[in-house]
């Protein structure tokens, strides 16, 4: 299993927040690490690479009611 | 700062709802994607029709740096070939998005997107204006195809797509065949009857309407619903700079801005971008375009480097911020925001929820829709009449939105100047502030 370190940034990062904390599903598993006001810090389980985690860590956020609605930035820390 | 914590706790409580509540409003996100997916084959029109005017017309703008007329002098006689391309862009426009509309609704619900668009599709020249006989030829008019039977494209795809979705999912109304049939003529018997009742219903509504309203479907919606709110856009500068201030200030608090407002606008401006566009085609000239104000004012004069205008705000953090975190965000956001990409400002600075910077983000757009609109206005330069990738860089989008017009560029320059001016203050703000809080 692959451990990534992703960083979210985003005015409104409450609510991703609210998504990734312990979030858990067949292909990932994430861990908050560090949140700030405008960005913050998650730790990912999972067997994808670190290309492919950024990529399904933005897909799964962008099939939320809040995925078209907020502006945010997903990449590698 | 105070102040500034509970608006941004107001923000979160109001607008995340209501944008989010908008985003994701399927009859809403279904209009908003179709005019994403059709947008490829307008731009498309749009660049060939620039490239054909600017090279082979003898005043096009690359003809005239290369001589090309000096070189070749029949040139000007092939611009006929590539002039057909708009006919197959926007000159359709309305079918694709009857289909796109009817499609997405479909695949929101859950049910045969495919054959709900060719449905609407169907459904669309079921209401058209029938056949007229000229000259023993059967003639169909092209007028509501593109710009002008937007509106009914949108209503009909929308109306087309929940009918068909919900009347698809009823047991009652499938034919189910045997499983030794393909599956592609399993599919489509399944929805045999929801299609021969929706043709069924939009025949005798089309009938209705006629008797009551001779001139047709087409022109009623046109009269009564595409033209107010295209007026609406297109009669006053203010629709742009309202529309602009909205997007902004919602960018600023971390929502999507250009998301939230896009229905809308494309609402009130496609049909004039259109016009302005098939005038081109037609005149081979931007002067004289139906439209001067459009949206294409705020991509050509107000969107450098993104939302907010942030080139200026690059070209300000070089000019006098002392702080190496600034300089060096700058240096990391000055490519993206070349092709007006500003994530990495935005959240870098970061820009988002930023006070001091809420002001010239939302301030130098405005400023520069207003130069924009009065050079236009002022017959200075021609209306933003061909489409341009929003992903062009600055001023190049006025230079080539106007097809060639050279003072347009130097007037995107002295919007960049201006929206630099206006940043520079609150840069060197911001510096002071963040020198205050690291110490």
């Amino acid at each position: 299993m692959n451990q990534h370190k992703i960083r979210i940034m985003a005015g409104q990062i409450k609510f991703l927040h609210d998504f990734f904390n312990m979030y858990e599903d067949a292909q990932i598993k994430v861990n908050v690490e560090q949140l700030n006001k405008v960005d913050m810090y998650i730790v990912v389980e999972t067997a994808l690479t670190e290309d492919e985690t950024v990529r399904y860590v933005k897909e799964i956020f962008k099939k939320t009611p809040h995925g078209a609605a907020l502006s945010y930035a997903i990449q590698l820390a | 700062m105070a102040f500034m914590s509970s608006f941004e706790k107001g923000m979160e409580k109001v607008l995340v709802p209501i944008a989010t509540k908008l985003n994701s409003q399927r009859h809403i996100v279904a209009i908003r994607d179709a005019f994403i997916l059709s947008f490829p084959i307008t731009m498309a029109g749009s660049l060939v029709l620039l490239l054909n005017f600017a090279i082979l017309a003898p005043d096009g703008f690359i003809a005239k740096i290369l001589f090309l007329h000096k070189l070749f002098p029949s040139l000007a006689e092939y611009q006929s070939v590539f002039i057909p391309v708009i006919n197959g862009s926007t000159n359709i426009l309305s079918m694709f998005i009857v289909f796109l509309v009817a499609r997405n609704i479909a695949i929101e619900l859950k049910a045969d997107d495919l054959l709900s668009g060719i449905t609407a599709l169907s459904t669309f020249f079921i209401i058209y204006p029938p056949y007229q006989n000229v000259d023993g030829a059967s003639l169909l008019t092209a007028q509501w195809l593109g710009a002008q039977g937007l509106f009914v494209a949108l209503i009909v795809g929308l109306l087309v797509g929940e009918i068909f979705s919900r009347l698809s999912k009823s047991e009652k109304l499938q034919i189910k065949m045997p499983a030794s049939v393909p599956p592609a003529v399993a599919r489509t018997f399944k929805v045999l009857f929801p299609i021969i009742i929706i043709t069924i219903l939009f025949a005798i509504a089309n009938a209705i309407i006629n008797a009551v309203y001779p001139a047709g479907l087409h022109q009623l919606i046109y009269t009564v619903l595409q033209t107010p709110l295209k007026q609406l856009g297109t009669s006053s500068v203010w629709s742009i700079i309202i529309l602009a201030f909205v997007s902004n200030l919602l960018w600023i608090f971390g929502i999507h801005g250009p998301n939230t407002i896009a229905a809308i606008r494309e609402a009130m401006f496609t049909e004039a971008n259109l016009e302005n566009l098939n005038y081109v085609a037609a005149n081979g000239s931007a002067w004289g375009a139906p439209y001067e104000i459009s949206w294409a004012i705020n991509d050509a004069f107000a969107n450098y480097g993104g939302s907010g205008m942030t080139l200026g705000l690059l070209i300000a953090v070089f000019i006098v911020s002392r702080r190496k975190d600034y300089r060096d965000i700058g240096k990391l956001s000055l490519a993206p925001g070349l092709f007006n990409i500003n994530e990495p400002i935005i959240f870098g600075l970061p820009v988002v929820l930023n006070p001091i910077l809420i002001i010239p983000f939302v301030l130098a757009p405005i400023v520069n829709i207003l130069i924009g609109w009065s050079a236009i206005h002022f017959g200075l330069i021609p209306p933003i009449a061909y489409s341009v990738p929003w992903t062009t860089p600055g001023p190049l989008i006025a230079f080539l939105g106007t097809g060639g017009n050279w003072l347009a560029l130097v007037i995107g320059f002295v919007c960049l100047a201006v929206s630099t001016l206006i940043y520079l203050p609150f840069v060197m703000a911001a510096n002071k502030a963040a020198d205050v809080v690291q110490k």
